[in-house]
């Protein structure tokens, strides 16, 4: 176990090293660069510039050098901002790890159990409702679910009652929280609770189901016993992914409800050619990304005994 | 048991529901004006027995401060080498310049008292204010512009908009490095006097010095911060009315009165809170909630549902020109005639009427009405060149254009930036050209970047652009047109063109000097590198709470110094 | 009581046409699927509206009598069920902001959105179940390899993948399906491969292995038939999943080139006006969740069909 972790480890370190490289490469064949605006920039300003972010320098020693700040911890400055992107990712992460976390959670258990009651329950009223629910979530995108949520329950609600519910913007009180929380897990709530339900209707089938209740379990024991446990695997795959992209930063709800997260740098990073910056959140979200995967990985050894981590063979 | 297990997980759901809401988020003690607008809206009877009420928008609740939205993060409030409007809205707050504009643009006396130019309008020498200070309690002093406009032209500061320096004597060499910095035509005379000497005489000097870029900065400030300056709250210093209590950066930037200012007694304001909504649906709902005093970004389709409520909007002349630009070096438009057809062929009103839906106005020549000419606006002056539509016409040059390339049909492309309103503004001109002259234009909307990218590399054929002032003169738009100018994407060139450009800037009589302007304005209309569409107005609305003083023009995007409250 | 004589009966010995014969027509398990989902009301239901949405898409665009691309700039805005007194013109679901006709828009987007998801979705389940299997069935390192691999296209900023696939490509549809393809198989992939690594320890598999069953008959009998329900599950939730790539590659600049429009694109335009004209929501919204509600009907019937579990 613990030689698999180290592995996996030092594989997660040659995963990112292998990331970072290339995004380096892939973002300076976009097409222009960071200092091309509308306006033509003078030659010497230009030069200046490019001394000061070392873009003048061979490529592949810029890479070296970066390679070199990142192990220093130094992702360097921002060429947009002008501002440490340490500092820029130190303030707008913990925003969207609280959003991230709030939706992801709230998605998690309430996917899980609309799921297994469906399932359950197949093919009566309930089964319906938590699917209808499940449909209507991954038809209706976020963008779209914000904006009803931010019109209907932030604005309308308050014009029709003169109490202010939910704000409009920000992410400072409790219930400013709520809205874009519910908006960013919508989504990942209908993919969790259909995946649970197929996955679960599959176990149900199962031969050792079929023991368990023959041998006289209650049926409550064997859903949450047996069923459930190994039913979980496929919405763990998913929800890895998910974990990664949801608490790093969600564009569109960050836009929509104004909150100050990361998810907007993903975009505008790339469009004002920020290199530095890109490359910055590129490995940031790497980490959470290789590190979900990881967890996903060590879970399944742990839920479903069939699956052994280390692998004989090699 | 089984119970408590089902009761469990009932629990659990709820629990999370509840998690969504969660603690931890006490940090912030300003939503103490949300829960006073409730108590306001709950104690008022007449809001929740008529909700209609609520139409008048009655803004924030605290007392002598407003809250507005500037859309985005500043990013870059460093005087000397930022170059975008958000952080120049900023900076209008905080920093006094020499001299500054009053709500009609025109200049008034900001750090400099009084000024005398000399009798061939080179040199100028300004008398400054001796009794303001900076925010460490330094005070102001001629020095601080010398050091600003030095640093501006320093090659290592990088700073993107140094051509703006090239006014002053030496300062395109200065920058080049030909000259030391000793040579530079910026001298202060004494702590209080200040003495300029301009490259060539430049009648819209003054004007030019209200701009951001030409702000004052301490040099002792400047020292100890060094290139972080700029980037925090605590890492700027300030000499204008408003300095910064807090910048929480991507949410809000706080500014608070500075009583040492000279003017104090004339700001009303005790905090301007600046947030940065981005979203246009969020950033009226914020409006019409009581989030915020004013927004501007407003979508036509908003204006109309604003108008249709009779909620007031306001409207402005933002001193910008969009137009297609044609590509010269693309065979088919490098004929004139086909040019001529395009731009007859779009139907300007229209494309007011259908999706800008303000005030706007159909473009007739080039340089937009809020610029100056000799004595009021200078497109007045010279009157329509073009037709704002004309069909019939275009079809007719259409034919001719046909007739001399030896085609029969035209094959064009379009590109346009990949936002909402761009890609808008793309499906009309395709549909346009295509009723009004049967060509089917292709259209590729793309990032911002890769937009710019083609147009240096002149990878394209036609694009749908803009241009706004730098300083209200008619050359910040006509000597775009100059042969080998970096910003004339269209590879326009004319002799007589450019002959004209350098009467212009040798000529001190303002008559001549205007002639010559409305000639370079109609030989650019008769060759239309361009095809003027329109002359944009921007709109914004201001909430219950706001008597007066908003000030927004073509070279004040916003100044909120000297607003007063009901 | 009457004796039976011995003598009245004869032995006639087994029948073998009989007994060996084939009573019930043979079946493969595909046609046993098949006829499975056939059975399930729902389901073929559910496949008879996305065929039906499907011919429209192409029937509608062809017979309406406006194009997509026709603006009316006398009526722009106009509400469902317009009739113009003047001339005539009727528009059943209205126009947008440009006065273009919205029933006619809203069919050729299903047009665009069909055809970009189906082909997207179709290349994503192909790669993913083929990088998948192999990675989940023979395991160690080369699934460890394959693995870091996803987490290096998942880690690459989509967007620049985007912009320079946009350079290279012509703006069009096909390019927005190597868009959404390009990193869209690899959540397929890891799906495919935690299933099989389940699947694989199975006794079934385990005997079929011991019985000497080769790699491929094991994969593509055993293992990919169980795997097919989650399968088909996410292939449900894909195809929304690439509808709204579609309409946030639309939004950035690699979307349908004008003025083609598709069904995200018609969602994200009608959220900008929905405070004043709520239909021009509603319409594309609307069309997308019914296309989406029968496809997981239908992907529910065809996980009952193809569970090799039920079969009877």
């Amino acid at each position: 176990m613990v030689k698999y972790v180290g592995k996996r480890l030092l594989y997660a370190f040659l995963t990112l090293l292998v990331l970072v490289a290339l995004t380096f490469f892939m973002m300076r064949l976009l097409p222009g660069d960071p200092f091309l605006g509308e306006k033509v920039v003078p030659e010497t300003t230009l030069k200046a510039l490019n001394e000061k972010y070392g873009l003048d320098k061979p490529m592949i020693v810029q890479l070296a050098m970066y390679v070199k700040n990142i192990f220093k911890g130094d992702l360097g400055l921002s060429m947009y901002y002008n501002r440490s992107i340490n500092d820029i990712i130190a303030q707008a992460f913990p925003y969207s790890f609280d959003l991230g976390i709030r939706s992801l959670i709230f998605a998690a258990i309430t996917g899980i159990l609309l799921g297994v009651v469906a399932a359950v329950k197949r093919g009566t009223k309930w089964d319906t409702a938590a699917m209808l629910l499940a449909v209507i979530g991954v038809s209706v995108p976020s963008f779209i679910i914000g904006a009803l949520l931010q019109y209907f329950l932030g604005l309308k609600l308050f014009e029709l009652t003169g109490i202010k519910f939910f704000p409009i913007t920000g992410w400072n009180t409790a219930l400013s929280k709520i809205l874009p929380s519910f908006a960013l897990s919508f989504s990942s709530l209908a993919t969790v609770s259909r995946l649970m339900r197929t996955s679960m209707l599959d176990t149900l089938g199962q031969d050792y189901i079929k023991t368990a209740k023959s041998k006289g379990l209650s049926q409550k024991k064997i859903i949450i016993k047996h069923a459930v446990r190994n039913a979980i695997m496929p919405v763990i795959t998913v929800l890895g992914p998910i974990a990664a992209s949801v608490l790093t930063g969600a564009f569109v709800v960050e836009n929509i409800f104004s909150i100050p997260g990361m998810g907007k740098f993903f975009v505008i990073s790339i469009q004002n050619r920020d290199y530095t910056m890109i490359s910055g959140i590129t490995l940031f979200y790497g980490v959470f990304l290789v590190a979900a995967n990881l967890i996903v990985d060590l879970l399944y050894g742990f839920i479903d005994p069939r699956v052994k981590l280390v692998e004989g063979k090699e | 048991m089984k119970k408590n297990k089902l009761l469990a997980a009932v629990l659990v759901a709820a629990l999370s529901v509840t998690m969504l809401a969660g603690c931890g988020g006490a940090k912030e003690p300003d939503n103490s004006a949300e829960s006073t607008t409730s108590a306001d809206n709950t104690a008022d009877p007449t809001d929740t027995t008529e909700p209609a009420d609520l139409g008048t928008y009655p803004g924030t609740s605290e007392a002598n401060a407003i809250t507005v939205n500037i859309t985005s993060e500043p990013p870059d409030l460093f005087t000397v080498t930022t170059t975008d409007t958000t952080s120049f809205s900023v900076i209008r707050h905080i920093m006094e310049n020499l001299v500054m504009l009053d709500e009609n643009d025109e200049v008034v006396a900001g750090v400099a008292k009084d000024w005398t130019v000399s009798e061939d309008q080179m040199t100028y020498t300004f008398n400054l204010r001796d009794d303001m200070k900076w925010t460490n309690g330094e005070p102001v002093t001629a020095n601080d512009f010398v050091f600003a406009w030095t640093s501006l032209l320093t090659p290592s500061f990088a700073a993107e908009y140094a051509y703006f320096g090239y006014v002053f004597k030496n300062g395109q060499a200065f920058n080049e490095g030909t000259v030391g910095a000793d040579e530079l035509g910026v001298k202060a005379v004494s702590d209080y006097v200040l003495e300029v000497t301009l490259e060539n005489p430049t009648s819209y000097f003054l004007s030019t010095l209200a701009f951001g870029v030409f702000a004052p900065l301490n040099e002792k400030a400047y020292n100890e911060y060094g290139e972080a300056y700029g980037t925090d709250a605590d890492k700027i210093v300030s000499n204008g009315p408003f300095k910064i209590a807090s910048w929480e950066h991507e949410n809000n930037l706080v500014l608070e009165k500075n009583s040492d200012f000279y003017d104090a007694d004339n700001i009303k304001l005790d905090k301007i809170t600046m947030v940065m909504i981005n979203d246009t649906n969020a950033a009226l709902n914020a409006f019409k909630a009581g989030e915020i005093d004013i927004t501007d970004r407003l979508t036509g389709d908003q204006v109309a549902l604003l108008e249709g409520e009779g909620y007031p909007v306001n409207t402005y002349d933002d001193g910008s020109t969009f137009y297609l630009e044609y590509n010269l070096t693309d065979k088919n438009l490098a004929n004139k005639n086909l040019r001529t057809a395009l731009t007859y062929a779009v139907d300007s009103q229209a494309f007011i009427d259908s999706i800008v839906k303000n005030d706007s106005k159909p473009a007739v020549s080039y340089t937009p009405p809020i610029v100056k000419g000799l004595n009021g606006s200078f497109a007045d002056e010279v009157g329509a060149l073009i037709p704002a539509f004309d069909a019939d016409k275009a079809k007719d040059y259409y034919a001719k254009a046909l007739e001399e390339l030896g085609v029969d049909t035209v094959e064009l492309t379009m590109i346009s930036d990949d936002t909402d309103s761009a890609v808008l503004y793309a499906a009309f001109v395709q549909e346009q050209l295509k009723v009004n002259l049967g060509i089917d234009l292709k259209v590729e909307s793309m990032p911002f970047k890769s937009r710019i990218e083609k147009m240096t590399n002149k990878d394209f054929s036609i694009v749908f652009a803009g241009w706004g002032p730098d300083y209200n003169d008619p050359m910040t738009f006509l000597d775009m047109f100059e042969t080998g100018n970096g910003n004339n994407h269209t590879s326009y060139s004319n002799a007589a063109y450019d002959d004209l450009l350098d009467k212009v800037r040798a000529e001190l009589d303002p008559t001549a000097r205007f002639g010559y302007l409305t000639e370079l304005e109609k030989i650019l209309m008769q060759d239309l590198p361009i095809g003027p569409i329109y002359w944009r107005a921007k709109d914004y609305v201001v909430s219950g709470k706001i008597a007066s003083g908003v000030r927004r023009t073509a070279f004040q995007d916003m100044n909120y110094r000297y607003v007063t409250l009901k | 009581m009457d004796r039976i004589e011995k003598g009245r009966f004869e032995w006639v010995g087994a029948n073998v046409s009989e007994s060996e014969g084939i009573t019930r027509p043979s079946t493969s398990y595909w046609r046993d699927a098949m006829k499975r989902l056939f059975k399930n009301k729902i389901a073929v239901f559910c496949l008879f509206a996305i065929v039906l949405i499907s011919i429209l898409a192409v029937i509608i665009p062809i017979v309406s009598p406006y194009t997509i691309s026709e603006q009316h700039l006398t009526h722009t805005n106009i509400s469902m069920g317009f009739k113009d007194p003047v001339d005539g013109h009727i528009h059943l679901f209205g126009t947008d902001t440009l006065g273009r006709d919205i029933f006619t828009r809203v069919w050729s987007g299903a047009r665009t959105s069909l055809f970009i998801s189906f082909t997207a979705v179709f290349i994503n389940v192909i790669i993913g179940i083929i990088y998948g299997g192999i990675s989940g069935y023979i395991g160690g390192m080369l699934d460890n390899i394959m693995m870091r691999i996803i987490e290096i296209i998942n880690g690459i900023p989509y967007l620049i993948i985007v912009i320079l696939l946009m350079m290279v490509l012509p703006a069009g549809v096909m390019t927005m399906v190597i868009a959404y393809a390009a990193v869209g198989w690899t959540g397929m992939a890891r799906l495919v491969r935690g299933q099989i690594m389940a699947l694989k320890q199975q006794d079934y598999v385990v005997a079929a292995k011991v019985m000497g069953a080769d790699t491929k008959r094991i994969i593509f009998k055993h293992l990919i038939p169980n795997t097919l329900s989650i399968i088909i599950v996410n292939i449900t939730l894909a195809i929304p999943s690439a509808i709204f790539t579609e309409a946030f590659l639309s939004f950035i600049g690699l979307g349908v080139p004008l003025p083609h429009a598709s069904w995200g694109t018609l969602a994200n335009d009608g959220v900008k006006v929905f405070q004043i004209y709520p239909s021009q929501l509603i319409i594309p919204a609307l069309y997308i969740s019914i296309t989406m509600l029968s496809f997981n009907l239908l992907g529910d019937g065809l996980r009952d069909a193809f569970d090799p579990k039920l079969r009877r």
